[in-house]
C-alpha cells in the first residue's frame, strides 16, 4: 500500500481495502492540541448528559412524588438497579461506589451509541480505555489499602501460599492492561465488521441495520457489564483475606456517649 | 518482508482456536448445571459471563495484535 493506514482517514474506497485505524485522525484543533473524533464525540455525548442531569435536579427533583410515575420511575429503576447489582458483588461497600459504577457504566454505554449515527465509538480510542482502566486500577488499590492497611494489603501477596508471590503480583499488575484492551479490543472488533460491512457495496443495504442491533448495542452492553463485573470482583478479593477494624469517626463516637 | 507480516497476522489470529473451545466446554457445563438445578441459573448465568470474558480476552489479544501488524504490511 502506498498511504499510510494508521493515519488514514475515516471514509475509505473499497480498493485500498482498507480497516479503520488504530489510531483515530483528528478532527479538530484546539490551540495547537489536535483532538481526535472518538474523543470529541465523546465531550459532545458528555456535554448532553450533563445538561440532561443538571435539568432534572433543577427542574424535577422539587416534584418527585412518593409513588413515581412517569420519568422518576425510570431513574428509580436504573439506580435501584445499580445499587442492587452493587451490593450482591461487594457486599456491605456496595452503596459507597454504586455511584462510581454507575458513571462508568453510563459513559461507557451511551457513548458507543454515537456509532449508530456514523462517528466513532469512544471506546474504540485506545486513550479512553486506558484512562478508564486506570481509574479503576487505582480505585482497586486504593479500596485495598484503605480497608486493610498498608501492611495487610504487601501481605495479601502472599496468601494463600508464600511461593506464589511473584504470581500474585504478575496477576495484579496486569489487571489494567486486562481491563483496558478487553474493552478496547471488543470495541474495535464491532467497528471492523461494521466498517467492513458498510465498504461492501453488495452487503449495505438491509444487512448493517440488523448487525448493528447486536455489534452497538447488545455487544456493547454485554462488555460494560463484564468490566462492572471484573472491577467489582478485584475490589472484593483485595479486602477477601479479612479487614482491618476501622476506627469509628469522632462524631460517631460523640453521639453513642 | 509484507510477505513474514501477512504470515505473522495469520498466525497471531490462531488464539481464537483455544478460545473458542474454552468457551464451547464452559458454555456445556453452564447448561448441564443449570438443568441439574434450574433454580441456581441466576448465579450460574452470572459466574458463565464472567468465565466467558476472561477466556475471550485471550482471543481479542491476538486480534489487536492482528491488526496493529495489518497496519504495517
Amino acid at each position: 500500500m502506498t498511504e499510510n493506514v494508521m493515519t488514514g482517514t475515516h471514509t475509505m474506497n473499497l480498493s485500498s481495502g482498507g480497516t479503520p485505524p488504530i489510531a483515530p485522525h483528528y478532527y479538530v484543533d484546539l490551540f495547537g492540541w489536535k483532538v481526535s473524533e472518538p474523543i470529541f464525540m465523546m465531550w459532545v455525548v458528555m456535554l448532553i448528559i450533563i445538561l440532561f442531569a443538571v435539568v432534572v435536579r433543577v427542574f424535577l427533583i422539587k416534584r418527585f412524588k412518593t409513588v413515581p410515575r412517569g420519568i422518576q420511575n425510570v431513574l428509580e429503576i436504573i439506580v435501584s438497579a445499580f445499587d442492587k447489582f452493587s451490593k450482591s458483588v461487594l457486599g456491605k461497600h456496595g452503596p459507597t461506589f454504586a455511584s462510581y459504577m454507575f458513571t462508568i457504566a453510563l459513559v461507557i454505554f451511551t457513548t458507543s451509541l454515537v456509532e449508530l449515527v456514523g462517528f466513532r465509538a469512544p471506546a474504540t480510542d485506545l486513550n479512553f480505555t486506558v484512562a478508564i482502566a486506570g481509574m479503576s486500577f487505582l480505585l482497586i488499590n486504593g479500596f485495598g489499602l484503605y480497608y486493610s492497611g498498608v501492611l495487610g494489603r504487601i501481605k495479601w501477596f502472599f496468601k494463600p501460599k508464600g511461593f506464589l508471590l511473584p504470581i500474585n503480583i504478575l496477576t495484579h499488575a496486569v489487571i489494567p492492561v486486562s481491563l483496558a484492551f478487553r474493552l478496547f479490543g471488543n470495541m474495535f472488533a464491532g467497528l471492523v465488521v461494521m466498517h467492513l460491512l458498510y465498504d461492501a457495496i453488495y452487503l449495505s443495504f438491509v444487512l448493517p441495520a440488523v448487525v448493528s442491533i447486536y455489534f452497538n448495542i447488545i455487544h456493547v452492553g454485554i462488555q460494560t457489564y463484564i468490566f462492572l463485573v471484573l472491577t467489582m470482583q478485584f475490589m472484593e478479593e483485595t479486602v477477601a483475606y479479612g479487614e482491618k477494624q476501622r476506627k469509628p469517626k469522632r462524631k460517631a463516637l460523640k453521639a453513642k456517649n | 518482508m509484507n510477505a513474514l507480516i501477512a504470515i505473522g497476522v495469520g498466525i497471531s489470529v490462531l488464539t481464537g482456536l483455544g478460545a473458542g473451545i474454552g468457551m464451547g466446554i464452559a458454555t456445556s457445563r453452564a447448561t448441564e448445571a443449570v438443568a441439574r438445578q434450574p433454580e441456581a441459573s441466576g448465579k450460574i448465568n452470572q459466574m458463565l459471563l464472567i468465565g466467558l470474558a476472561f477466556a475471550e480476552t485471550t482471543a481479542i489479544f491476538g486480534f489487536v495484535v492482528a491488526i496493529m501488524l495489518i497496519g504495517n504490511l
